[in-house]
């Protein structure tokens, strides 16, 4: 059993809305507003962000919480 | 420009649009659902994207445990704004589900748009074909906006909780 830890990545898109994006984290992982705006920030601008990490079970969970919100997130061990 | 949907309260939302804004709403939530409808497709497929990208076995693994739970989901939240399409106010729970049908038709229409980050609308010609599927874009871009700050409770440009 692979106990590796994974991350889960937000990659930018050129159609979410930034509001929308920072919204999204604030509200799925509780992150307070200027956490989310940077995640958000960097996703823009650097093109991906790790926006949490844990166990296959809590990526998988936080990575269709996303694709729920119309984000684009996949997840990957943690490298 | 007049702000169409705003808080009123603790879990109340003045949802101010015309007529034809209304009929629009529905017309789109017909189209996107007739489109989730048929399966997947390339005009859809950024509604679904895939989890893992580099391993086909665990996205296969995934797609099993999700199934059409998204799907489901997204059909859910155009039936919210079909049913209250003539709602003056809404509570969290439909402003939340507007939110999610709005967003999935703007990701449907940008595909199809191919909007990119450099896409300059102003040198666009007149002629273009692009033209109405951008106004529309342009449209649902404000909608958006405004039910981000109407739930979240605070204005990005002054950053007030």
């Amino acid at each position: 059993m692979d106990d590796r830890p994974w991350v889960v990545i937000v990659w930018n898109d050129p159609i979410n809305l930034m509001g929308y994006v920072t919204f999204v984290l604030q509200k799925l992982f509780g992150y307070a507003y200027e956490h989310a705006e940077k995640l958000m920030l960097d996703v823009h601008h650097k093109g991906r962000a790790v926006v949490s990490n844990g166990t296959r079970e809590k990526a998988e969970l936080d990575v269709f919480r996303l694709h729920e919100h119309g984000l684009w997130a996949t997840m990957q061990h943690d490298a | 420009m007049l702000t169409r949907i705003v808080r009123l309260g603790d879990d109340r939302f003045a949802i101010d649009l015309d007529d034809d804004e209304r009929a629009l709403l529905v017309r789109l939530v017909d189209s996107l659902r007739d489109m989730l409808l048929e399966g997947p497709s390339d005009a859809t497929r950024r509604l679904f994207p895939p989890a893992h990208a580099n391993d086909a076995k665990l996205e296969a693994e995934y797609r099993e445990l999700v199934g059409d739970t998204i799907l489901e989901k997204r059909l859910a939240d155009l039936d919210v704004v079909e049913a209250s399409a003539s709602a003056t106010e809404l509570d969290e729970a439909a402003l939340t589900a507007w939110l999610g049908a709005i967003n999935s038709m703007r990701l449907v229409l940008g595909t199809n748009l191919d909007i990119s980050e450099d896409l300059d609308v102003g040198a666009l010609t007149d002629d273009d074909p692009r033209l109405p599927g951008l106004a529309l874009y342009q449209l649902l871009t404000e909608y958006l906006g405004e039910i981000v700050d109407a739930l979240a409770g605070w204005d990005p440009r002054r950053r007030l909780l």
